[in-house]
């Protein structure tokens, strides 16, 4: 079972949109996971549950865990890449 | 033609509560939803508006007791709760002109794009929320669709063409190419700050400018743990609430109940609010991808939330800086009637702009900041009726003499100037567009003049 965090700026709209391509990804390749949707301030609260961070903006650094830029899922560049990326830390 | 004036007059007398989801049907099925999911989505933004409307009640019989007697016992004028952007969007979202601006923002970009008055495509959807607040206002003023309209079109223009100004900088900083920020609040304070880093350069000896250039000195969060921690939302609410109720000499244990009350507030109104973008989401999904495909080009600036710039070591310092400054201006300024609640966890977007055009300088950005709120709470303040009766067209019983609700996110200045433009009826549409046209020229020249300065720089290179 992998947790992923996935967090915008409020946790409401954004990371919605990222939550249900990281969920489709996750399960065509039949991986186990549950999603965290949550504000950019709430992070810290969940990072020791968590797997990996995938975050619509850029976090520098000071996290436990990878952080992963999950942007292209909203502007449609460089999806495969990050899909990959997400992989990478999960399989 | 009177059958169709008289259909309208007869949905628009159900209450927003059926209003809203006829109109998003409407809306869904323009933007070639099949139809079962284009009333699906209309159901559930008229479901995420009764949410709201259920968590705001909580305010009005919990809180307003409260508010109440701390106006009767200090002569305090906090007769307005800010209840957060949530309930701003959501409301600006549910009136006439808020079903109607994903489909209507989407041709002003287009038309923008098509005479080349812009290079960004606005995909950030949500935020259109905030063109929708600046044409409802003035709807509420002059009573005319048309009026609100070109409001709501003016405030989108000016983002695009603000976007397109900042957009170097903004990709800079971030390190992600081909980008703009044209989120409708972030955009009305880049004149403001752009206008302030001036004033402070004019202080800053030329010899420190150069060396501080691009690599100003960051202030790690870290050492404002505290902070961050109480900057959860859910913490933020209990305090304000248990210390709001302690202060009106309610007894401890009646106290507690208050701060859970609040942290319940701030718990439940993200998520009503997520109900009703929910709705959106297939309209939003549609609309993002015909703007995805008919605008793939590298030439073009994808348009995205200012949200992406909290990750910003500076804007996550400050933004947590601002939330007990916030409290204080809040109690100081006398234009005030705000009491900051619900946009205190999200003190960080006011900011965004400011760290990016002051090259995450933190003193910069922390004074810069401190002026930015004490001109949302004001703004937020004189919209706090306007925002009240959004709130009463649903079938919200507000009681009277009650705390009225308004958000920080809500005091936009572009949104504010735009209203007291349209008080002066036709001759104030007119003036608004020609300002607006002014506005566009000049930022199109000094886009132009850098454009120019980059090239020469390249020709003595």
């Amino acid at each position: 079972m992998k947790t992923i965090i996935v967090a915008c700026g409020a946790g409401v709209a954004t990371s919605t949109i990222i939550s249900s391509n990281v969920d489709k990804l996750l399960d065509e390749k039949k991986i186990k996971h549950r999603i965290i949707q949550c504000s950019i301030r709430e992070v810290k609260s969940y990072e020791d549950e968590g797997d990996i961070i995938v975050s619509s903006m850029p976090l520098n650094g000071g996290y436990k865990i990878p952080t992963i830029l999950g942007l292209p899922f909203i502007t449609g560049i460089g999806v495969d890449e990050l899909k990959s990326k997400i992989l990478s830390y999960l399989v | 033609m009177d059958i169709i004036k008289e259909i309208f007059s007869y949905i628009s007398g159900l209450g927003s509560y059926v209003m809203i989801p006829i109109m998003i049907t409407l809306v869904g099925l323009l933007v070639r939803l099949h139809p079962i999911k284009a009333i699906k989505s209309g159901m559930t933004v008229g479901i995420g508006l009764i949410s709201l409307d259920l968590v705001l009640g909580l305010i009005w019989t919990n809180v307003s007791p409260v508010a109440n007697i701390l106006i009767e016992k200090f002569g305090l004028k906090l007769t307005t709760i800010d209840t957060g952007w949530g309930t701003a969007a959501g409301l600006a979202f549910s009136t006439t002109v808020g079903s109607f601006i994903i489909p209507f923002i989407i041709i002003v970009n287009v038309l923008m794009l098509t005479f080349k008055l812009t290079n960004t495509v606005n995909i950030d959807i949500w935020n259109y929320w905030h063109y929708a607040f600046t044409g409802a206002v003035v709807y509420l003023l002059t009573k005319n669709y048309l009026f609100a309209f070109i409001a709501a079109a003016a405030h989108c223009a000016i983002s695009l063409r603000i976007a397109d100004y900042t957009a170097p900088m903004v990709q800079k900083e971030l390190g992600i190419p081909g980008i703009s920020i044209p989120q409708g609040f972030a955009v009305s304070t880049v004149p403001i700050f752009d206008l302030l880093d001036r004033f402070y350069n004019l202080f800053i000896p030329k010899k420190r400018k150069k060396e501080d250039n691009g690599e100003e000195k960051e202030v790690d969060s870290s050492r404002f743990k505290f902070l961050s921690v109480i900057a959860e939302p859910i913490f933020l609410g209990f305090i304000i609430g248990f210390l709001l109720a302690l202060s009106a000499s309610y007894t401890i244990a009646k106290s507690l109940t208050l701060g859970m009350q609040m942290a319940a507030l701030m718990f439940l109104l993200p998520r009503a609010t997520k109900i009703l973008m929910e709705g959106l989401l297939p309209i939003s999904e549609q609309a993002r991808a015909f703007m995805q495909k008919k605008y793939n080009s590298n030439e073009f600036y994808i348009g995205l939330d200012s949200a992406v710039l909290l990750g910003l070591p500076t804007t996550v310092a400050v933004g947590l800086l601002l939330i007990p400054v916030t409290l204080v201006l809040a109690m100081i300024i006398p234009m005030n009637t705000t009491l900051p609640v619900g946009d205190l966890a999200s003190t960080a977007f006011f900011i965004s702009m400011a760290t990016v055009i002051h090259h995450r300088s933190f003193i910069k950005t922390f004074i810069s900041g401190t002026i930015m709120m004490a001109i949302v709470l004001c703004i937020a303040s004189f919209f706090a009726p306007m925002l009240t009766a959004f709130a009463k067209s649903g079938a919200a019983k507000i009681p009277e003499g009650a705390l009225q609700v308004t958000a920080l996110s809500a005091g936009n200045p572009i949104a504010f100037i735009s209203y007291q433009i349209c008080r002066l009826g036709v001759l104030g549409i007119i003036l608004l567009i020609a300002v607006t046209v002014g506005i566009v020229y000049i930022y199109s020249r000094m886009i132009k003049k850098r454009e120019t300065k980059k090239q020469n720089v390249g020709v003595e290179i």
